[in-house]
């Protein structure tokens, strides 16, 4: 098995796309560090903290205002309310208050995930068919290592691939971030839930963006995998996990406010960050237990379709 | 001795169609056997059913004793193949192909890879992306990737198709040797019976699925058959050429075609046969055996079947 994965390592390495899309992503990450040295404000322009808190009650005065006589998205108003007193008596400056350091650079490359998403996607739906695209699957198959074998050493190395691409966007934003901005004061992440609000210390915040980010393109990648395994088509299997990446929370989020079976739906439960963030789930009655065996069951399905029709394909390549 | 490959009534339907039907031929050690038949009688998928591509819809397959179908590993370890085209990973260098399907059949022996290398005469290019390879050469790094973990059996699939005729006749070379040398058994199919005659030991006609016969080239140049022998007489002695004969040779088989004289007779015996005939006073134009070749027996066999 690990000779399998050698090998399909081998095989990605030495493919310029893989390379491409490492570069495109360091791109990125130095996109988003100009725009943070350019935007960055001067120590002078940075408030004091009688500023900065002054701002703060000026804006609560204004969320009260806009709650008495609104009344609608009475919950987001009273968050940002509860929010700012919560940081006025506990001399935590909100993020425009400390300027940049290395913990707000990631998390600000975060975004990145994105763009590291689709690149998985796009591994995960060509390692099988580009090996029937170039008849190699024949050469592949004819070996002693079973088809499933086979398989898992491919999905495998997606796996790796993802994890590689992470690192390196985690190491480069942490090196540039660190270079550019200093691990300076750190401001918190603050949590409300149920009226209370919870101090979380930017480090673990962070921690917990990229873990969540990760799981919902390992699942997005494995619907990849298993629909180019399935299928044999790359262009169906990119097209629909990206079609799906981009507008399956969304949709799912517009059916969850009027219904409740969309809490079975993949997308309401990739997102794990909502358990961690003040948003909370889209269906209320969903917890973390619950949102993780459906993300089990789906990757139980994905997969199990997946090893079924590979195992039993007849492979013929033509032409 | 025991069979290496063993193709045991074996059918293949797909979606109801009988795609292969009955087929049974085996291939020993050290033989070079070939599978010939016109495009589409079922070379590939009998091919693709030998090393587990396709699954076999009834009868069996057995490598060195090993079912294909149960017992996989154990069969496929004993295979070495090209299947179509010998496409390998363009990105990859020769050698590194070659380390690639190493691994996937355990240890890699680098000894093994150099070795293959400089048999195929690859060894100066092994450092070349395959891309640039000619088809010769990815023919050539294809037999290599197939000997590599010392297969009993070596399957390719049309290996001179698209090959020019030195390419041709180098994959003839190698597979002669190997089969010799190592006593290795290879099945190789072709649509063309000229390749045939001139690579193989033996080999299988198929038509639209079906076996038709099993042709012996060593058998068929056997010394002790009486073989047919045609003599030119010229037209006007022809009769009285058959009469002559016939009163000397009472028990052998005459007929008269093309203005000729036929007759079924052992080799040893042809020259006193001629001289026999000279004697008698007729002029002896032309002698000759008549080798119905083996282009005439393919086409008679296939078209049996197609008027069947």
């Amino acid at each position: 098995m690990i000779r399998l994965i050698q090998n399909e390592w081998m095989k990605l390495f030495w493919r310029i796309s893989t390379w491409v899309m490492a570069a495109i992503l360091l791109v990125g990450v130095i996109g988003v560090l100009i725009y943070s040295i350019t935007n960055q404000p001067s120590a002078e322009q940075l408030p004091s903290e009688a500023q900065w808190k002054a701002q703060l009650e000026q804006e609560n005065a204004e969320y009260q205002q806009a709650l008495e006589e609104s009344g609608s998205s009475a919950e987001f108003y009273e968050q940002r309310i509860a929010e700012n007193e919560y940081r006025i008596q506990n001399d935590i400056p909100p993020q425009q208050a400390t300027g940049e350091n290395v913990w707000s650079f990631m998390s600000t490359n975060t975004a990145l995930l994105d763009l590291l998403s689709i690149f998985v996607i796009i591994i995960a739906a060509t390692i099988i068919s580009s090996e029937f695209k170039s008849g190699t699957i024949k050469l592949l198959l004819v070996r002693p290592p079973s088809r499933i074998k086979i398989l898992f050493s491919k999905y495998l190395t997606v796996l790796l691939y993802a994890l590689g691409m992470l690192a390196f966007l985690f190491g480069v934003s942490f090196i540039l971030g660190a270079l550019f901005f200093g691990f300076g004061e750190s401001s918190a992440e603050l949590i409300y839930t149920d009226g209370e609000v919870e101090q979380r210390p930017q480090v673990l915040a962070l921690a917990i963006d990229y873990l969540t980010g990760s799981v919902n393109f390992v699942m997005l990648a494995t619907l990849a995998f298993a629909i180019s395994a399935i299928f044999r088509s790359e262009a169906m299997a990119i097209a629909i996990s990206v079609l799906l990446y981009v507008v399956g929370a969304g949709v799912t989020s517009t059916l969850a406010m009027a219904y409740d079976w969309p809490k079975f739906l993949l997308f309401a439960n990739t997102n794990l960050n909502q358990y961690f963030t003040s948003g909370g789930p889209p269906v209320e009655s969903m917890t973390l237990g619950f949102s993780v065996i459906v993300l089990i069951v789906y990757w139980l399905i994905f997969m199990g379709f997946a090893v079924w029709m590979f195992k039993k394909r007849e492979i013929s390549v033509t032409g | 001795m025991s069979s290496i490959l063993e193709v045991n009534d074996v059918h293949k339907r797909i979606r109801g169609k009988e795609i292969i039907q009955d087929l049974k031929f085996s291939v020993e050690p050290g033989e070079v056997f070939g599978f010939l038949g016109p495009n589409g009688a079922g070379k590939t998928t009998t091919i693709r059913m030998m090393v587990g591509l396709a699954p076999i819809t009834s009868g069996d397959i057995l490598i060195d004793g090993y079912s294909i179908q149960k017992s996989y590993a154990k069969a496929i370890k004993q295979i070495g193949a090209i299947v179509e085209n010998p496409e390998m990973y363009n990105h990859l260098t020769a050698e590194k192909n070659l380390i690639h399907f190493a691994r996937m059949n355990g240890k890699v022996d680098q000894e093994r890879i150099d070795e293959l290398l400089e048999l195929v005469k690859l060894e100066h290019v092994k450092k070349k992306k395959v891309r640039t390879f000619s088809l010769g050469m990815k023919q050539r790094l294809g037999i290599a990737q197939a000997l590599l973990h010392r297969p009993k059996l070596l399957i390719l699939d049309e290996p001179t198709n698209g090959l020019d005729p030195e390419g041709i006749r180098m994959v003839r070379a190698y597979l002669r040797r190997l089969a010799e040398e190592e006593g290795l058994a290879v099945l190789v199919s072709s649509h063309l019976l000229s390749e045939m005659e001139l690579m193989c030991d033996r080999f299988a006609i198929i038509q639209d699925g079906k076996l038709i016969s099993i042709e012996d080239q060593r058998v068929a140049g056997g010394e002790n058959q009486p073989l047919p022998y045609q003599i030119d007489v010229g037209p006007e002695k022809l009769e009285a050429a058959v009469q002559v004969v016939k009163e000397a040779y009472p028990d052998l088989k005459i007929e008269e075609a093309d203005q000729r004289l036929t007759i079924y007779i052992e080799k040893e015996n042809v020259p006193a046969l001629l001289r026999y005939v000279m004697e008698a006073g007729f002029d002896l134009y032309e002698a000759r055996e008549d080798k119905q070749t083996l282009e005439d027996r393919f086409l008679q066999a296939t078209s049996k079947e197609e008027s069947s």
